[in-house]
């Protein structure tokens, strides 16, 4: 019984470490799968919410709240599928959606920079110049873009339980280690996890159903009892209760629902 | 047959891992020693040079290229001590020095900061914002001086085959995985390892040479 997210380097053969992981431990291997879930549940396009997951924000992003409330109804996918347990996600922003969650194996695969040049190469048919441009784009994407929505820098070691280099250690090694690593008691899911998760997907859901028109509202759940807190005018907040007692409670395993508004003026 | 370097962030309990991993494995632990025959050859005092290694370097600003020299002769203590064999480093810049040379476990034990504050608190005694500070100084100070002496950040995690955080391994797991993997035949020493680490260490020997005679 675990959960597993593995965030890899472009071009660091993590998405073949992942499958040969899953097929090993008998876990369900999910990836697309998430954007494709979110894609249909949330009626989006798959290309718009890649590019909110992919690509650094632009200013236009920063002021309209657009990749935030495509995240929101990604996060939300992605806690629904590894609600079901046993299960690797491998790709973007696994370590981060699961952050405050105990137990979770988070792994991190990395491959020497001329390694990946090579891989780039060949795949694309370009130059040694043209990879090493397309990879210090990429990577500094993904800099930005973690930077902005989450504070810290996606190849921060702090985010992971353990970080593989590819390099010495070949995929099949990478492999073995990651099993044995994964079969320790304390990367077993626990009760105490999975009622966290349980919250945390509750309090997911209900932020999709309200980023639209209230995309700074902070939405908390403990134990089912959903708090909403937000910014806003005094005399509305009866009327936001009701409105969110009313949009909320019919969210699987919500017992109430509290609405806690923080005034303007103050 | 085998060489270990493990760098560690401070308060993370990675000496600990390194001397049980030794004693383990039947390798020898080294880290001061290294320092120790540094300082004796660059005649500066065992104490001074540990404190410049804890402050931002300063050391070398009276020495005339003290820098690019004490880095010879550090790399080449560190080369002739591994050539041995059957070695557990750990300490300061040993992935640095053993970047191209293949089959050498280069690892880094990190905790979390909460984790540190704790261990700090308990072996010194003071207060959870003091513990902070004091930590937050470290970090800083190991940067500037990994980055003026080698070039490098010790954070970044490419420099290493593996980074692994403590916090929920402890240090008897952190013990055990390094074990099983440093028993690997990608991390077994060769003929062609060998090699290498002798080529580096005449070079060493003749660099440090050159730069005694010019001064």
């Amino acid at each position: 019984m675990g959960i597993i997210t593995i965030s890899r380097g472009s071009y660091s053969r993590g998405k073949e470490i992942a499958e040969k992981l899953s097929q090993k431990l008998g876990y369900e291997c999910i990836s697309r799968e998430i954007l494709l879930k979110a894609s249909k549940d949330f009626n989006v396009p798959e290309v718009k919410l890649l590019g909110a997951i992919q690509d650094a924000p632009s200013i236009f992003d920063r002021l309209k709240h657009g990749k935030k409330k495509y995240i929101a109804f990604i996060r939300k996918a992605f806690l629904e599928s590894i609600q079901r347990d046993n299960v690797i996600y491998h790709g973007l922003a696994g370590q981060f959606f699961t952050r405050e969650l105990p137990n979770i194996l988070k792994v991190r695969i990395t491959a020497d920079i001329n390694f990946r040049i090579k891989v780039v190469m060949n795949r694309e048919n370009v130059s040694e110049e043209k990879a090493r441009q397309i990879l210090n784009k990429i990577d500094e994407q993904r800099s930005k873009w973690s930077m902005f929505l989450y504070g810290i820098d996606t190849k921060a070691p702090e985010l992971y339980d353990i970080i593989l280099h590819i390099d010495n250690l070949r995929v099949d090694d990478t492999v073995e280690i990651l099993y044995n690593f994964a079969r320790r008691t304390c990367f077993k899911t626990t009760i105490e996890t999975q009622k966290k998760l349980k919250d945390m997907l509750i309090a997911a859901t209900a932020y999709s159903l309200i980023v639209n028109k209230f995309p700074e509202a902070n939405v908390k759940s403990k134990d089912g009892v959903v708090l909403v807190s937000l910014e806003s005018s005094l005399a509305v907040e009866k009327k936001l209760s009701q409105d969110f007692a009313k949009l909320l409670k019919n969210i699987d395993g919500v017992k109430e629902v509290k609405t806690f508004v923080i005034p303007f003026e103050t | 047959m085998g060489i270990i370097t493990i760098s560690r962030g401070s308060y993370s309990r990675g000496i600990e891992v390194a001397e049980k991993l030794a004693q383990k494995l039947g390798y020898e632990c080294i880290s001061r020693e290294v320092l120790l025959e540094a300082s004796k050859e660059f005649n500066i005092s065992e104490v001074k040079l540990v404190h410049a290694i804890e402050d931002a370097p300063s050391i070398f600003d009276h020495i005339k290229d003290g820098k690019r020299r004490y880095v010879a002769f550090i790399r080449e203590a560190f080369l002739e001590h591994i050539q041995k064999d059957n070695i557990v480093y750990h300490g300061f810049a040993g992935h640095f020095f053993t970047k191209d040379i293949p089959n050498i476990l280069k690892v880094r034990i990190i905790a979390n900061m909460d984790f540190r504050v704790k261990v700090l608190m308990e072996r010194e005694n003071i207060s959870e914002d003091k513990a902070r500070k004091q930590l937050y100084k470290i970090d800083v100070e190991r940067m500037k001086w990994s980055t003026y002496l080698y070039g490098i950040d010790t954070n970044t995690t490419e420099l290493y085959d593996v980074v692994l955080h403590i916090d929920c391994l402890q240090v008897d797991g952190a013990v055990d995985f390094i074990y099983k993997l440093a028993k690997r035949p990608c991390f077994q020493t060769t003929p062609e390892s060998q090699k290498k680490i002798q080529e580096w260490l005449e070079a060493a020997k003749a660099y440090s040479k050159g730069a005694f005679q010019e001064s």
